[in-house]
């Protein structure tokens, strides 16, 4: 069989199989055909050359908000899978609070018809409770039937221990993983910053670590007879990271995710009300970021994940009080999480590879994905460590601007989104060809 | 690092240098009767966003002591039409004015309006955040009463009494009297003065109420600001159980009074809830400041004013 296009001479790192090698991969037909030192190169191939790029599974992202339906003015599946694939990533799973929210067959029928022509591929994660409200749980047979990978109140968690505890016994029965967005709603009322040094500075009302350390304790605990895959979505604070750490030392399966922002900032960069630096949990201090490196050198914190929430101009330029939770993130991730992860030695390429493809696959259960291997699915990333370059507005796919990152110095980027074949980004001078083919 | 604004705004007094803030109070000091500043100034805006008697009344005396046109935003803004705090400002702005005084609920929004004008805005008090001509009132008061001319308050022991969490005058006094080298004591119920605005604030805190009055050479008093409670537990009166209980703990009684050394002063921002926070003994005592903070916010706001359409 003849491969038609050739990838040459790249680091290619796939942590799923332990590679880690300057080898050549053959794509054939939306397929990876073929690993291997110096593959044939027929004449009628398409060779790229890959020397000095790290060549990767696609990237997958488990946690964007894409917005659609009801929040097109912010985002769109298709605009949302233009900045995934700048950014590097060939799969997103797309948050349920949306409006309608995912909460039926008929909305995540919707996404999935929408996702058919985005630009990666896009998963839904379906609501854990009916229309998110936290009182009675969804039909999941009915929802993973009609594509769910995983359910999620993201924007809320589940409030109501009852609730929490029917929640993981049927999740669990559907072998899907649950995941959390851990915040107790009567301790973090108003609040719009981390309760600390800053906030008091600043005059606002300050939201605890306790308001998401509480739930995730009382989760693990209720989740110790289910056995549930329980996942805590962005998590920020030290404590929490332990609370998951001693779970996971239990045996429990419980994993969790941590954001770009939550392993670089502070909430140091609230000081001017900046509303780019407004995030749901908060920015925390310097001893939690640290806390949250080292969870993920020590192999507490297994999935990496943007969190990618999209607002409009008029949701962030108000007051800090009343603007609009998140940031963007897509673009500016795979940079950062260098920064945050690699640069500091907490882990290297191929464990931060692994971060963001075989176990995020594994927690949303995306068969083939994730991995290099014959005969699978030809998604694959191709990044240069070490290019310097400047977050601008200009770089930014998506419909929304919102970070706080923009004009900074960055190291590290996809040069090339490769989703089932298709050469869906390429940048930089070796590659920008690729983009018009 | 000083936020963003036009030349001659006053949004915070955290960061202000000595030089400028000194400068500023001495102008105050020296605006009994100020000159005239000259006509071809466009009017002042007042846009007061929350409800207020004294600042709003005040910045219009000192407007009026200047010669300064006075607009201001009715009751039945355009916010309750959906407008944003800041296009209003905008609009505000097209029509041609000096600067815009401005006093709004959210915290940080006099920093927030700023970005996005080009004329001086003066920060009238936004939500917990600071309330800078306040602040500017607290230190001029207390270095007259305590005879401090240059402004030098070193060695000078201050005590802020009360609701700090959530007190904007709080916030900017401990600023400014730092800035003129007092040093600054909060007191009150941990979950009003906790220990942590200590590092935040660069002041004291303390929970042994008389023993610090003893040692205090000013007692700034506060009013608990319940309606910025919202609707958490802090809403209530908390561990001081009610007014009463409170006042038991926290006010400033008239036995209280007894402890304080001769010279020390009293200070309260306005509006005074009476046998709370302090007795009506001791707010009305000669040592009490409580009016003569009212007269030197007409001078403070005209030297702020003067400053904000007259940049030297």
């Amino acid at each position: 069989m003849m491969a038609r296009v050739l990838i040459v001479g790249g680091r290619v790192i796939d942590p799923a199989s332990g590679l880690d090698a300057v080898v050549d991969i053959a794509i054939d037909g939306g397929r990876l055909a073929a690993i291997g030192e110096r593959l044939d190169r027929p004449r009628d191939a398409w060779v790229i050359d890959a020397e000095g790029l790290v060549v990767a599974p696609g990237l997958i992202d488990p946690h964007v908000h894409l917005r659609e339906p009801g929040g097109e003015h912010k985002e769109t599946i298709a605009s949302g899978s233009r900045a995934a694939v700048s950014g590097g990533f060939t799969s997103v799973c797309c948050m349920p609070n949306t409006t309608p929210p995912l909460d039926s067959a008929d909305v995540l029928a919707l996404v999935r018809e929408r996702a058919r022509t985005a630009q990666c591929r896009v998963f839904p994660v379906a609501c854990a409770t009916r229309g998110r409200l936290g009182h009675e749980p969804v039909d999941f047979g009915s929802l993973v039937h009609e594509g769910a990978v995983a359910f999620s109140d993201d924007g809320d968690g589940i409030q109501d221990a009852g609730v929490m505890a029917r929640v993981l016994r049927l999740v669990g029965q559907t072998g899907r993983a649950f995941m959390q967005h851990c915040q107790i709603a009567s301790l973090t009322r108003g609040a719009s910053m981390h309760a600390g040094e800053v906030a008091l500075r600043l005059g606002l009302v300050g939201w605890a670590r306790e308001g998401e350390e509480l739930m995730i304790e009382r989760d693990v605990r209720l989740n110790r007879a289910v056995g549930c895959r329980y996942h805590v979505q962005h998590v920020s604070s030290a404590g929490s990271v332990e609370i998951v750490r001693r779970a996971r030392d239990e045996g429990q399966p419980v994993t969790c995710e941590a954001s770009p922002h939550h392993l670089t900032l502070t909430h140091e960069a609230c000081e001017g009300f900046d509303a780019n630096a407004k995030m749901n949990p908060p920015l925390r201090e310097r001893s939690d970021v640290e806390a949250l490196r080292q969870g993920v050198h020590d192999g507490t914190i297994t999935v990496l994940a943007t969190d990618h929430a999209p607002h409009a101009v008029q949701d962030k330029e108000g007051d800090f009080e009343g603007a609009a939770f998140g940031i963007v993130g897509l673009e500016s991730a795979l940079a950062l999480y260098r920064e945050a992860l690699i640069d500091s030695g907490a882990i290297d390429w191929p464990r931060l590879i692994a971060m963001m493809t075989i176990e995020p696959a594994r927690l949303c259960g995306l068969e083939g994905l994730g991995r290099l291997r014959p005969g699978g699915a030809a998604d694959i990333t191709l990044i240069d460590p070490d290019l310097e370059w400047t977050l601008t507005r200009d770089e930014l796919a998506g419909r929304s601007a919102n970070t706080p990152f923009l004009g900074r110095r960055l190291r590290g980027r996809a040069l090339a989104t490769i989703v089932g074949g298709q050469v869906r980004m390429a940048r930089g001078e070796r590659l920008a060809s690729l983009g018009r083919a | 690092m000083p936020p963003a604004c036009a030349s001659g705004s006053l949004l915070q007094l955290r960061g202000m240098d000595r030089d400028e803030l000194v400068a500023l109070l001495s102008e105050a000091r020296d605006a009994r009767e100020p000159e005239p500043v000259h006509a071809t100034h466009g009017p002042v805006a007042l846009c007061f966003f929350e409800p207020s008697t004294r600042t709003r009344l005040s910045f219009e005396v000192a407007a009026q002591r200047l010669g300064l046109a006075v607009i201001a935003l009715g009751d039945a803004s355009s916010t309750s039409k959906g407008e944003t705090i800041v296009d209003t400002c905008r609009t505000i702005e097209q029509m041609g004015i000096a600067c815009l005084i401005l006093r709004a609920r959210p915290s940080g929004m006099a920093q927030v309006v700023a970005r996005s004008l080009s004329c001086p805005v003066v920060n009238a008090g936004d939500g917990r955040h600071e309330h800078p001509t306040q602040g500017l009132i607290d230190c001029l008061a207390i270095a007259e009463g305590l005879g401090r001319d240059g402004f030098d308050l070193s060695g000078v022991r201050v005590l802020i009494v009360g609701d700090i969490v959530n007190s904007r005058v709080a916030r900017s006094s401990a600023a400014g009297l730092a800035t003129l080298g007092a040093r600054v004591v909060c007191a009150g119920p941990p979950h009003l003065c906790p220990d942590a605005l200590a590092a935040a604030l660069g002041v004291e805190v303390a929970r042994d109420f008389e023993a610090q009055l003893a040692l205090a050479d000013a007692v700034v008093m506060l009013r608990v600001q319940r309606e910025r409670h919202g609707s958490s537990d802090e809403g209530s009166w908390g561990a001081a159980g009610g007014p009463d209980a409170y006042r038991l703990a926290w006010g400033l009684t008239r036995e209280r009074m007894d402890l304080l050394q001769d010279h020390a002063v009293i200070l309260h921002p306005g509006p005074v809830n009476r046998g709370v926070e302090i007795d009506p003994e001791v707010a009305d005592a000669p040592r009490s400041l409580i009016l003569r903070q009212v007269a030197l916010g007409v001078q403070v706001r005209s030297a702020v004013l003067r400053r904000a359409v007259a940049p030297s």
